[in-house]
């Protein structure tokens, strides 16, 4: 029994047998031809292309996913590529490179040319360009290019270097149980196909390929990153009982989609989502979230090339309104500055953005902007329940001095007979340590909390969450962060308004009894986490939950 | 020989399926069409040369067209490229 580590990069047990997928072996020599061999090379090139050509629209002519016929697509016309053709036949003609070395120094300088782009998205072009390079040097080699990936046998483990489009394509999905790979990101293609699966991938594993034999009996487990090759009874006999609970939670999970979030002493909570667009918010009340915690309005003005105008946000908000049927929207209100800028506005340089004009701040100083949101809000509460929350406070005066704003936007709608939520609920987002301290006050002028832990943490432990050098610091666990939630939540229940928390904490799944325990009556997630938390809530008592916090002081 | 200028409107800049639509549009002309952007001149019939410029948005690029009607037709490729959207 042997353990090695890679990065989870998809959730899940494998249990099964290894399969080590190991790509053709490519050397590529750096020696020159004479002028009469350059017809002879080019001859070489232009066939290999027309034969990669044939086999990928081979290959889209079978593929059954949508996804993999666009992927697939894409690398046809990567490969047919005007600029890729014309540079390598001039690395014949003028440097008298053979057809390989000429193809592959070409297609070195485009990926080269790719990762230095500053964008994930055209870096991923770069990927695929590898993967066409190396079905076109297998034909300009004439090295035979495998797709031993068709027939596997039940319950197989891939283990490979890097998976790729080309390999996964024609993979006999229905037998494997789990991915390996040397190489890759928890954003690769090894990932994404495996989520798409559902079944465990690690991505990282170094030298996997060497520690791993074919026929190797394998676990791979994704919670932990574990590779364990050929297991002793006993382990082998405990994963297979943890892969089977896992299987029965994602059941339990389904289940939990159609129930209410009450837990085991009778009380209903609320689960609500997170979202920043519409399709986001369809998603959410498809799984049952109870409202929108969260809408998050900025990148309505990231994505616009001015600021939105208010018919513009009012359709939005509308639609946003529209899809909640009758369950409540909290949609906060601008929160830009700093680090996040509009292309069409310019900010002033800050030496401390985090600490900037950012949120309310900007807000009320772009009062006419401000505005405009304010009314398409006010004009969209008119199509559901919809409520307005406030970024960044850190005082009683930012709250009344946007309740003013909204009396006089009311006021103008009134005069012009359009119809609007005359109640509308106003609260505020807790993310600063004034917010916490003077939660008392505040709870007096809101007619709700939710706590933004992202922010709150950074602010209350003074640790950048962006800064690699003390990543380790950033942890909302620690007792001055909790004691700041506990505070917030008793400060929101003695004053009688409710309390809620939209930041990443209230999905983390051993934070959830956590927040149980210090009496959070509202929990905002991503959609896709709003089964799990109902889950906790839905097997625990708040009583047995209370003393968990005391653990943490 | 005619050159102009074009700026891309497309929030998202030139991302692959823009890109490669884009370049199946440039196809259509017989002229040697040329992008210029940030000291780079590079063929814009090859969707690799395009999308390894990094256009993003707002960013504003030069349009040569050589040979017959390159008038007309560098007015027909700033258009298109001013009018992509995804």
């Amino acid at each position: 029994m042997n353990t090695l580590k890679g990065l989870c990069a998809s959730k899940g047990i494998g249990i099964g047998t290894a399969y080590v997928y190991v790509k053709p072996f490519i050397t590529i020599e750096n020696n020159i031809i004479t002028n009469d061999q350059k017809e002879t090379e080019i001859n070489i090139f232009n066939n290999a292309i027309k034969k990669s050509s044939d086999e990928i629209n081979n290959l889209i002519s079978i593929s059954k996913l949508d996804d993999q016929k666009h992927v697939l697509t894409a690398h046809l016309e990567i490969l047919n590529d005007i600029a890729l053709i014309d540079e390598t036949i001039n690395k014949i003609n003028n440097d008298n490179f053979p057809s390989d070395r000429a193809f592959k120094e070409t297609v070195d300088s485009f990926i080269a040319m790719f990762e230095n782009i500053d964008d994930e998205y055209l870096k991923a072009r770069g990927e695929d360009l590898k993967d066409v390079y190396v079905r076109a040097i297998c034909n300009i080699k004439n090295i035979p290019f495998t797709d031993s990936l068709d027939t596997l046998e039940k319950d197989t483990i891939i283990i490979s270097k890097d998976l790729t489009p080309s390999d996964t394509i024609k993979m006999d999905v229905d037998n494997v149980c789990a991915l390996v790979s040397e190489l890759g990101s928890k954003t690769s293609h090894t990932s994404i196909i495996a989520n798409n699966l559902g079944i465990a991938a690690l991505v990282g594993a170094n030298d996997v390929c060497k520690h791993v034999k074919t026929s190797d009996v394998v676990i791979v487990d994704g919670f932990n990153g574990n590779i364990i090759i050929n297991p002793d009874d006993e382990t082998l006999s405990s994963y297979i009982k943890k892969r089977d609970e896992y299987l029965q939670h994602l059941k339990d999970l389904e289940k939990v989609k159609d129930l209410p979030a009450t837990t085991l002493c009778g009380e209903t909570l609320s689960v609500c989502a997170n979202a920043g667009s519409v399709d986001e918010c369809v998603k959410a009340f498809e799984q049952n979230a109870s409202g929108i915690g969260l809408f998050r309005t900025e990148f309505i003005y990231m994505h616009s090339n001015h600021f939105p105008t208010e018919e513009e946000q009012f359709e939005i908000y509308k639609d946003v309104a529209k899809s909640s049927n009758g369950k409540y929207v909290k949609i906060r209100t601008l929160d830009i500055g700093g680090d996040k800028e509009l292309p069409y506005y310019e900010f002033d340089e800050e030496e401390n953005p985090f600490l900037g004009l950012r949120g309310i701040r900007l807000c009320l100083k772009l009062k006419d902007i401000f505005k405009v949101q304010l009314r398409a809000i006010l004009r969209a509460s008119a199509f559901g329940t919809i409520q307005i929350m406030l970024p960044m406070v850190i005082s009683v005066n930012e709250i009344l001095d946007t309740k003013k704003l909204i009396d006089e936007v009311k006021f103008d709608l009134d005069k012009e007979n359009i119809s609007y939520d005359k109640n509308i609920k106003v609260g505020i987002m807790i993310e600063t340590p004034a917010s916490v301290l003077n939660a008392d006050e505040l709870a007096k002028n809101s007619d709700f909390f939710s706590i933004g832990t992202n922010d709150l943490t950074q602010y209350i432990l003074a640790v950048d969450r962006g800064n690699s050098n003390i990543a380790n610091l950033y942890d909302t666990f620690h007792s001055a962060v909790l004691k700041s939630i506990k505070i917030v939540i008793d400060s929101a229940k003695k004053n009688n308004i409710s309390c809620g928390m939209c930041g990443e904490f209230a999905g983390n799944d051993e934070a959830t009894k956590l927040l149980l325990g210090m009496g959070l009556k509202e929990f905002s997630v991503s959609s896709s986490k709003v089964s799990q938390v109902k889950h906790t809530i839905r097997t625990n008592k708040i009583s047995d939950c209370a003393n968990i916090f005391n653990e943490y002081l | 020989m005619t050159e102009k200028t074009a700026t891309i409107n497309n929030p998202t800049g030139l991302h692959a399926r823009p890109a490669s639509q884009l370049v199946n549009f440039i196809k259509t002309f017989e002229n040697k069409v040329l992008f210029i952007f940030n000291d780079k001149c590079v063929d814009a019939k090859s969707l690799l040369n395009i999308l390894a410029l990094g256009l993003k948005a707002d960013t504003v690029l030069t349009v040569r067209v050589e040979g017959d009607n390159s008038d007309d037709v560098c007015t027909k490729v700033c258009e298109y490229i001013e009018n992509i959207k995804e």
